[in-house]
């Protein structure tokens, strides 16, 4: 997979890899069993520090997504699908969450935003290639700045 | 050329000034240099004179070498320094940016090379003026050259000057034309020839007499200097055609840029058909051997340096093959001119070039950091610099050793002696050479430099063993310390840590170097004895108290008397019947003359006109004793003339006293003495009559007045030669009014060396007999310690010789007196006191 | 574990001006260490003390063990060090081969096999000789010929400064690589992007101290940018409760912009309560922020200790 690293939006290097990973999953770019690269091609690669790739792995073993693989590496694990998912639910939320909340600091009434919401999903529904199509795009990370 | 349309002609004034500091900024630095050694030997050379005993300071002919060297070596550097520095440091292509035309920047480099030079020019011609002024030397001599046989060849100042103009001009043109500095410095050698050699031809085909080279007169018939000017304009427009075309075409790619000179590695540039090469060495360098680090080293260095080295020994060995032909003992006593001029000094120069290499090639554009930035070690880096050049030299000195081998008629001791010298001054100036270049940053200006550092050495080490009485063996201790302390400031050097601190630290070994053989000398100097402070103290007051009178007068020889001592037995008679004769025209001016001390020391030698002073009185006694027996008539006669002699003689003994001379003080006492005798003849009151005859009493007895006199005098000769340092004759800077200083300190003149230490002990041995003089004049007359001082001050005096006391105290010696103050304190004083005393009774 | 670099007080005092004026570092080994500063800041001055190319006014320093301001110790320091200078000495009449060959004679063996590999890796031609080669070339000439012999510890002096992005995204790669291995890496540099992509721990240099010092993820969570909108420009903000505080303030119209060491969104909250605040909002502050922040006005020195405990800090006034 490809990764594709900001170091200045804001979010600390690893926790973007990590995110990235956890998007792959879900979006199933990276399939259970499939093997993550090293450390070492990693950071090369990316030309980040190989600690900030270790900490990101470890946090990736840490929540269970990944698992050691002695002498290879290491893979994902089956059950990290779910996982995954849920986690990009919860960031979806998050999202959500920020964007309401701006508008209603912005001004907006409940009603206004529950109007723009449904605009939006009219606009959309049935034009968004979903994860199951093959051609799947790893979510972008912006910041809602 | 649309680079100039845009300035407007304020902006462009400014630019002309600014761009005219910077030039004036960068050739600073090389007129400093040059006028800086320049004055630096003359210094050198003004205190060795000043202190020799031999030889006053008076203006030497081959002072103008000294003179013109310092606008020769600024012109053969300035051009080359004004565009090659700016090659170098890659300021041309900023320079190009600026809203300056190509004309006005090459203008402007002339213009500056050009001026400077008038103005080093000016310098060096003003401080020969005023040098050879100060000495005496009359105003043509600046600018004339003379050589070794002393025949002057015409006064040569326009035609140094044009080679200077041309070499500027030469330097200019080559420094923009090549990248490389050092190639254009030694492309005006041929230069210098392709305009020296035409010109000697054409010359002496004109005149068709045989003009040896070492005479040079063609140089007076003009055609040299017409050949400069055609080569001066041919330089100038080169050079500015070459000029333009550099400042306006873009910098070739760093591919092959077409230079057609081949030039050695280290300033190489681009070789043509780099791609095949390319290739080719792209395989072979991983196939190389590993190797140790000091192989790594060297192989670095002769990749570098190899084919400067190789230049520089191929040039020694054909300064071999001419030199083999003289050794060192030739046909000119001590050392061979020959020798030194063929073999000695081009293998030194060679040397020094070799040293200048040893770290110049690395210090350039900061490569030797490499070494420094991977640890190695300073030690390793050093013996790596030296190892190579060290072995070349002692190759040269085997190569010298076997040409001697080989000639016929040199015989075994002197061909070592003469591979121990060439040995010893190449690893000399190798040695200095080296330092020259760790010091020296810049490759140009070392280059230029190091024959005026090489001269300034051998001056040096010469005014060392000669004038200081150096041990030849502490030189070696020396060059030791030179050579040890760029091995010292390795480090810093490798590290480019060159600030004040590294200048300083070089500059103490320097110093040290410089003192050490000075050792002996100034310990001999700081172990003479001096005088006691009281004595000196007396003595000073009572010469300043007597201003001294007028300067001191040549001595010249009287031609009253010949002394018989000068001729050969056959011319006896006839010199005597010649100095009767004078005697005789002169008897009767001479009582006259002598009263006037003015007359005296107007007319020459007073002595000899003295001699005949006494021989008159004493002819008048004789007169007045064979008279007794003849007749009345000439009695009379006689009688008067003797007896206004005498009443006249404490005039002339006062007079000459009055003078406050030394000499002539002596010669009062010579008279005195002589006085002293007549009156102790028994018809001497008679004779004289009472009124001569007690004043003469008088004087003679009145020893107050005449130690008095002598004391001034004896301050006055001690006094007086200090002031008169410029003088030409040593002899009375050394001795006391004329006497000389050998004859009565005691040091054989033969034996005396012209060395700074041993003129001060002549110094010093004259003060010690000065106040061993006035010690005896505090002792009374007629004491026992007195007598024993004056045994004593004799017995130092290899010369000395009392004054013979004949039956009537009469001295006629026809030796001049060798030492002063021959009669003091001697028993005629006693003598004299006991006649004033029975006169005073009677 | 002992620190492979140690720098202690380490003060340099020229003539008109102080270099530094105070260093306090340490480097763990394996990490790679940023120091970010101006042009001037003394980063240069304090690289060429760490080599032993100049001798410190005041302190000591330690480097791999040796202290490079005894002669001998530096000169053996630098055999074990890769050194990359920020103008590096080269015998440019040599060929890339032959400057490789000849350095791999100071050097234990295995120095040419590696030294070849990075010529293949970067592409250069071993036949050319380096006087022709371009600045990233020469560059990368260096830099192969520093980690030929495998140095335990690397130190570059601003080695990507005037070269292209390619050969700076290659000299950052070959950087990771030695880290990666387990080699500490000490590199000083003002580009910004690549420290944060390519560091462990940064200290900024400023005035010719280390205003800021620590691991940079760390760093960056603990200090935030804080915008707060006022009603009033003239309107002043209290002090946050302690853990927390002010790094640095700027005031544009009606906006004042907060670095603050702490929570930015508990910050936020705090001033949010403040008279006179129309709003407040809150993000982590970017190395580069942080940068000037640190660099700017009046500067305060601050240690962020490896546990990211906001109350472990000393502070004091430069």
């Amino acid at each position: 997979m490809f990764f594709s690293i900001d170091p200045s939006n804001g979010i600390a290097i690893y926790e973007q890899i990590v995110r990235q990973v956890k998007f792959a999953v879900a979006d199933g770019v990276l399939i259970p069993g499939q093997l993550l690269p090293s450390v070492r091609t990693l950071s090369v690669q990316l030309a980040i520090n190989p600690n900030t790739v270790a900490k990101a792995f470890q946090i990736l073993q840490s929540d269970g997504i990944c698992e050691s693989l002695r002498g290879r590496g290491l893979a994902i694990r089956s059950e990290a699908v779910a996982q995954c998912n849920q986690a990009r639910r919860r960031l979806l939320e998050e999202r959500l969450r920020s964007a309401i909340s701006e508008a209603l600091h912005g001004g907006l009434s409940t009603k206004e935003v529950r109007r723009l919401m449904l605009d939006q999903l009219g606009l959309l529904d049935g034009n968004v290639a979903t994860v199951a199509s093959p051609v799947g795009s790893a979510v972008e990370e912006s910041e809602p700045a | 050329m649309s680079s100039q349309a845009t300035a407007s002609i304020s902006n462009q004034a400014s630019w002309t000034r600014a761009l005219l500091w910077k030039e004036v900024r960068q050739v600073m630095p090389l007129m400093l240099m040059v006028l800086g050694m320049g004055f630096g030997i003359l210094l050198l050379i003004l205190i060795t004179a000043s202190f020799s005993s031999t030889k006053g300071l008076r203006y030497d002919n081959g002072f103008w070498f000294l003179f013109l060297s310092m606008p020769m070596m600024y012109a053969t550097g300035v051009g080359i320094l004004l565009v090659g520095t700016e090659k170098e440091s890659r300021s041309m292509l900023w320079m190009r940016t600026l809203p300056v035309g190509a004309k006005h920047i090459a203008w402007n480099k002339l213009v500056v090379a050009l001026v400077s030079l008038a103005v080093v020019w000016l310098i060096a011609l003003t401080a020969w003026a005023l040098f050879a002024t100060a000495l005496g030397a009359p105003l043509s001599v600046v600018g004339a050259f003379f050589n070794s046989r002393n025949e002057t060849n015409g006064w040569l100042l326009p035609d140094y000057l044009m080679v200077s103009v041309f070499l500027c001009l030469a330097g200019l043109a080559f420094a923009w034309r090549f990248e490389s500095q050092i190639l254009s410095l030694v492309l005006l050698i041929p230069a210098a020839l392709a305009i020296w050699l035409p010109s000697y031809g054409i010359s002496k085909w004109l005149d068709g007499r045989g003009f040896g080279l070492a005479r040079q007169s063609f140089l007076d018939s003009g055609v040299y200097l017409v050949g400069l000017t055609i080569g001066s304009i041919v330089a100038l427009v080169y050079g500015w055609r070459v000029s333009q075309k550099a400042l306006s075409a873009l910098a070739a790619p760093s591919q092959a840029s077409g230079a057609a000179v081949w030039s050695p590695a280290i300033f190489g540039q681009a070789t043509a058909g780099g791609a095949l090469s390319e290739a080719r060495l792209a395989e072979a360098w991983s196939l190389w051997p590993s190797v140790t680090p000091l192989s790594g080293m060297l192989w670095q260095m002769i990749r570098q340096n190899g084919i400067w080295w190789s230049l520089i020994g191929l040039l020694s060995l054909i300064v071999l093959g001419i030199g083999s032909g003289c050794d060192i003992k030739g046909s000119t006593d001590p050392i061979d001119e020959d020798w030194i001029l063929k073999v000695l000094f081009p293998l030194g120069f060679l040397s020094g070039l070799l040293g200048v290499l040893a770290f110049q090639s690395d210090g350039i554009q900061q490569r030797v950091r490499f070494y420094a930035d991977r640890g190695v070690s300073p030690t390793l880096l050093w013996l790596t610099r030296h190892w190579i050049p060290v072995t070349i030299v002692l190759v040269l000195a085997i190569a010298r050793y076997l040409s001697l081998r080989l000639a016929p008629w040199m015989n075994s001791p002197w061909i070592f002696i003469d591979t121990a010298a060439v040995l010893g001054v190449c690893l000399a100036a190798y040695i200095v050479g080296q330092w020259v270049s760790q010091f020296i940053k810049s490759p140009i200006l070392s280059a230029i430099v190091l024959p005026a550092v090489l001269l300034t050495n051998l001056a040096y080490c010469i005014f060392t063993v000669v004038a200081m009485e150096a041990p030849w063996w502490l030189l070696i201790a020396s060059f030791a310390i030179t050579a040890f302390s760029t091995w010292w400031m390795m480090k810093p050097w490798m590290e480019r840590r060159i600030d004040w601190k590294f200048y300083l630290q070089h500059s103490l070994f320097s110093l040290a170097a410089m003192l050490i053989p000075l050792i002996p000398g100034l310990w001999k100097i700081w172990n003479l004895p001096t005088m006691p402070s009281d004595v000196r103290a007396n003595l000073q007051q009572l010469a300043m108290k007597a201003p001294s009178s007028q300067r001191m007068q040549k001595y010249l020889s009287s031609n009253y008397l010949t002394s018989i001592d000068k001729i050969d037995q056959d011319a006896i008679p006839l010199v005597l019947s010649r100095n009767e004769e004078i005697r005789e025209y002169q008897q009767g001016q001479v009582l006259g003359q002598v009263v006037d001390p003015e007359y005296l020391l107007a007319n020459g030698d007073p002595t000899d006109l003295l001699k005949i002073y006494l021989a008159q009185l004493a002819s008048l006694q004789n007169s007045l004793m064979s008279s007794q027996v003849d007749s009345k008539m000439d009695m009379e006669v006689s009688l008067r003339k003797y007896r206004d002699a005498m009443a006249d003689l404490p005039k002339v003994v006062t007079g000459l006293r009055a003078t406050r001379r030394l000499r002539l003080c002596d010669i009062a006492e010579q008279i005195e003495l002589s006085a002293l005798g007549h009156c102790k003849h028994s018809k001497a009151r008679e004779w004289m009559g009472d009124e001569a005859y007690e004043s003469v009493a008088r004087l003679l007895g009145d020893d107050q007045a005449r130690d008095e006199s002598r004391r001034v005098a004896l301050a006055t000769a001690w006094w007086e030669p200090k002031q008169n340092l410029h003088t030409n004759r040593p002899d009375l800077y050394f001795g006391l009014d004329g006497y000389p200083t050998q004859y009565f300190v005691g040091m054989d003149r033969r034996n005396q060396s012209p060395s700074i230490p041993s003129s001060m002990g002549v110094l010093r041995g004259r003060d010690l007999y000065v106040a061993d003089l006035w010690r005896l004049l505090e002792l009374p007359t007629g004491s026992q310690q007195a007598a024993a001082h004056r045994e004593l001050i004799d017995s130092r005096n290899a010369y000395a010789s009392h004054t013979p006391a004949d039956g009537r105290f009469i001295v006629l010696s026809h030796y001049p007196s060798l030492s002063p103050a021959g009669t003091w304190r001697g028993e005629w004083e006693v003598l004299a006191k006991k006649l004033l005393t029975e006169v005073n009774g009677q | 574990m002992n620190d492979a670099i140690k720098i202690n007080g380490i003060e340099m005092h020229y003539r008109g001006c102080d270099a530094l004026r105070g260093i306090d570092l340490s480097v763990a080994p394996g990490t790679v260490m940023a120091i970010l500063g101006e042009n001037g800041a003394g980063k240069t001055t304090l690289i060429k003390i760490m080599t032993g190319f100049q001798r410190p006014s005041k302190g000591t320093c330690s480097i791999l063990g040796l202290d490079p301001t005894v002669s001998d110790q530096a000169l053996e320091l630098r055999k074990r060090i890769g050194y990359v200078s920020d103008s590096p000495a080269l015998y440019d009449w040599m060929t890339i081969g032959e400057i490789g060959w000849f350095a791999s004679s100071f050097y234990p063996d295995g120095f040419k096999e590696r030294y070849q590999d990075f010529i293949a890796r970067y592409d250069l031609p071993a036949g050319r000789k380096i006087k022709q080669l371009s600045k990233g070339q020469r560059s990368k000439v260096a830099l192969s010929l520093a980690l030929a012999h495998d140095p335990e510890l690397l130190i570059l002096d601003e080695p990507t400064s005037g070269l292209d992005p390619i050969v700076r995204r290659e000299f950052l790669e070959s950087m990771i690589s030695v880290a990666a291995t387990g080699r500490t890496v000490f590199l000083s540099s003002h580009q910004i992007s690549e420290i944060e992509r390519v560091a462990d721990t940064i200290a900024i240099l400023h005035k010719g101290k280390v205003q800021l010092v620590g691991p940079l993820a760390d760093l960056k969570e603990s200090i935030a940018l804080v915008t707060v909108s006022l009603s009033d420009p003239l309107i002043a903000l209290g002090d946050l409760p302690e853990p927390s505080r002010i790094l640095a303030e700027i005031t544009e119209g009606r906006q004042k912009q907060l670095i603050v060491q702490g929570d930015g969104d508990e910050a936020a909250a705090y001033w949010r309560q403040a008279t006179g605040v129309l709003g407040t909002q809150s993000r982590s502050a970017s190395l580069e922020e942080l940068f000037v922040a640190c660099t700017r006005g009046d500067s305060i020195y601050k240690r962020v200790s490896e546990a990211s405990n906001p109350t472990k800090m000393e502070a004091g006034r430069s």
